[in-house]
């Protein structure tokens, strides 16, 4: 189970995800894609597919008991795609026994890879599904709302996985104080809040400090036009390291090519039309890291939120 | 990872103690590119302050290391200041004799590239920092003190406010002058529990209490305090289906070796993941690992790993006194991933 984020809204989530999906299955894998944007579902417009009547909605909304009997086909082999939910339009806010009943059921599917296409922002819908998932893609574009939004987020699923760890008031409050953009104890990075729970309770910090270790979200810059843009990953990871002690994983780039938007105008899948752009090279050496991911979380159980 | 305020001159530029000047000179770079002040990738994350600072330290460090002499009185420095910092009682000062070693051990990094979950900076990961404050006070190289939160008696001394920079050496009669204790400040009450797994139901209300330290084994399955909506069905039905098809717990007799494999053979026949024994001992994943695949280079000091192994040992129901120095002795005989590699 995959998550695909980034805080921002435009940056290639969905495109992103789609065209991941399609080297996985091209590798012979059964890849099921779900559209867990609650607020603007549009994955399968990058599928190239008209919107399925099928989806995720009829299964929140308990018209459909098993999660499994929404997955259409994608039109490609071994692709299979849980369409958006349409009609909670706006709410992100899906209820938490609702979110609890489909994550357990999206971790059930029959499939060898599951891609959860994220909505932006960081409600705690979209922080939740990522902090499930095995492995949690961030993307970014070279830009500074991109990073300031990544940043936030990562932030933000930090804090959430302190919360849903932690059990004690005292330390709740703390943390959620944390999550408050302005918040009175000056929190601002994770070692802020490491330092104030250490100092009440050093275990504890100890304990938070080796969860912040094991937090290793993984990163790919999008839309990158120029070899500076492609420095950007390198530079991001020292950043984020030096400052919020999170040790992100890059998978590498993605050249920002004319041929991305043209597939989605055209309803076309650019990893199925067009094999030997840059773009196309790009995203699959980022799916081939991926895939090495998940050859070593086979062999070592990583670290996952289980809710 | 510490706040870059608390790292020391080889933690700020991410080497190791026996990293060449070739190795400095790269990593020295790669910062200056990414704390420079039009840098997109500090954006909306550092302070204008905070940046000078880190590029001012980042300096600092960079001109102390390429110079010999002064990393030379640095790294004692350093080792003088706490040697359990250092690996098997290696210390910076070692450098000379250990180059040789640092580079085999790159080169085997290299061969590895997979091996992703390398900590940059394991001589330092390893240890479990001291609290804040002592930090703070005791090592010379902290520039700033850090930010003090609340309204605790915190440094009230003066504190440097410029760098150390020729003669850290001279620094000797640094005593941790106001360290005292924080004796004063209660142990909250809270009870330490020993939660599995937590459902919490979204708005966080009052905390429902959680169940008092329950046994410290595994075998406690998930309770779904909210309201369940769900009838359980396969996934949860799935452990119960692991059970009956758990391999054999693997016999120990005298002549069976204690090795990572068999500490992996009977958690697996114990049914346990990684990550469970990781939730109920609060011992990182990454460690568990690693003692396990015998990566004995990142493990941290001999000290922590006897524990580690102790709590292994009653997790996994083994025998602690046949266990722990078996596997410690081998730990010491240095065999493990690298010895193979
Ligand atoms: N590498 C790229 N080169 C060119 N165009 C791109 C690239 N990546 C994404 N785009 C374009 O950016 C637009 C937004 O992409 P996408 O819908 O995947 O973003 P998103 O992050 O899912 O957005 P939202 O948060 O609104 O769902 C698309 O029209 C896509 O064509
Ligand atoms: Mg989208």
């Amino acid at each position: 189970m995959i998550a695909v984020g980034g805080g921002k809204g435009g940056i290639g989530k969905s495109l992103l995800t789609a065209n991941l999906g399609v080297c996985f299955a091209r590798s012979g894998k059964r890849v099921v894609l779900v559209d867990a944007d609650l607020g603007g579902a549009n994955l399968h417009t990058c599928l190239g597919i008209d919107l399925p009547a099928a989806s995720l909605s009829d299964f929140v909304q308990r018209r459909v008991a098993n999660l499994e009997d929404v997955v259409v086909d994608s039109g490609i082999d071994g692709l299979g795609l849980i369409s958006g939910a349409q009609d909670f339009l706006g709410s992100a806010n899906i209820k938490y026994t609702q979110k609890l009943r489909t994550l357990r059921q999206i971790r059930r599917l029959q499939a060898d890879v599951i891609l959860l296409d994220l909505g932006s922002g960081t409600s705690f819908n979209v922080l939740d599904f990522f902090l499930s998932s095995h492995l949690g893609i961030v993307i970014i574009v070279p830009e500074p709302t991109s990073l300031e939004n990544s940043y936030r987020f990562l932030r933000s699923a930090f804090y959430r996985l302190l919360h849903h760890r932690e059990s004690a008031r005292p330390f709740l409050e703390i943390i959620e104080q944390a999550m408050l953009p302005n918040n009175d104890k000056a929190i601002r990075t994770p070692h802020d809040i490491i330092r104030l729970v250490g100092r009440m309770d050093p275990e504890r910090g100890d304990r938070y400090r080796a969860w912040l270790s094991s937090f290793r979200p993984l990163l790919v810059v999008n839309q990158v036009r120029s070899p500076e843009d492609a420095e950007l990953g390198p530079a991001v990871l020292l950043a984020c390291r030096k400052y919020l002690g999170i040790e992100l994983d890059l998978l590498g780039h993605i050249d920002y090519g004319d041929n991305v938007w043209q597939a989605v105008r055209t309803r076309t899948v650019l990893m199925m039309q067009d094999v030997e752009s840059p773009v196309t090279q790009r995203i699959w050496h980022v799916a081939r890291q991926i895939e090495k991911r998940m050859e070593s979380l086979e062999v070592a159980g990583r670290e996952r939120l289980k809710l | 990872m510490k706040d870059f305020r608390e790292q020391n001159y080889y933690e700020l530029l991410e080497v190791t103690v026996h990293a060449s000047q070739q190795e400095i000179e790269d990593s020295y770079r790669q910062a200056r590119r990414a704390f420079a002040s039009d840098s997109v990738a500090t954006y909306a994350l550092f302070s204008p302050e905070e940046l000078v600072l880190l590029r001012r330290r980042i300096e600092e460090a960079y001109r102390v290391l390429t110079d010999a002499e002064r990393r030379r009185l640095y790294d004692r420095e350093l080792s003088r200041l706490d040697s359990t910092q250092w690996p098997d009682g290696e210390t910076p000062a070692d450098t000379k004799q250990q180059e040789q070693r640092a580079d085999e051990q790159r080169q085997q990094q290299e061969q590895e590239p997979d091996n992703e979950d390398q900590p940059r900076l394991p001589l330092v990961e390893s240890k479990p920092p001291p609290p804040a404050d002592e930090v703070a006070e005791v090592d010379p190289v902290v520039t700033e003190p850090a930010e003090p939160v609340e309204s605790e008696p915190v440094e009230s001394e003066p504190v440097e406010s410029e760098p150390v920079e020729s003669e850290p050496v001279e620094s000797e009669s640094a005593e941790p002058e106001s360290a005292e204790p924080k004796s004063g400040e209660p142990k909250s009450g809270e009870p330490e529990t020993v939660v599995l797994e937590s459902t919490k139901p979204e708005p966080v209300g009052p905390e429902s209490v959680a169940p008092p330290a329950g046994p410290a084994l595994p075998r406690v399955e998930k309770t779904e305090s909210g309201p369940a909506t769900d009838a359980p069905s396969a996934g949860e039905a799935a452990s119960t289906r692991q059970e009956e098809q758990l391999p054999p717990l693997p016999r120990i007799d005298d002549d069976t070796p204690i090795d990572g494999e068999l500490l992996r053979r009977v958690r697996l026949a114990r049914g346990l993941e990684l990550e469970r024994i990781a939730e109920i001992t609060k011992i990182s994943i990454y460690y568990l690992r690693n003692l396990e695949i015998e990566d004995f280079t990142n493990l941290p000091a001999r000290v922590y790993v006897r524990g580690y192994l102790k709590q292994l040992c009653s997790i996994l129901e083994l025998d602690a006194s046949r266990i722990v120095d078996a596997y410690l002795a081998r730990l010491d005989a240095g065999g493990g991933r690298e010895g193979e590699g």
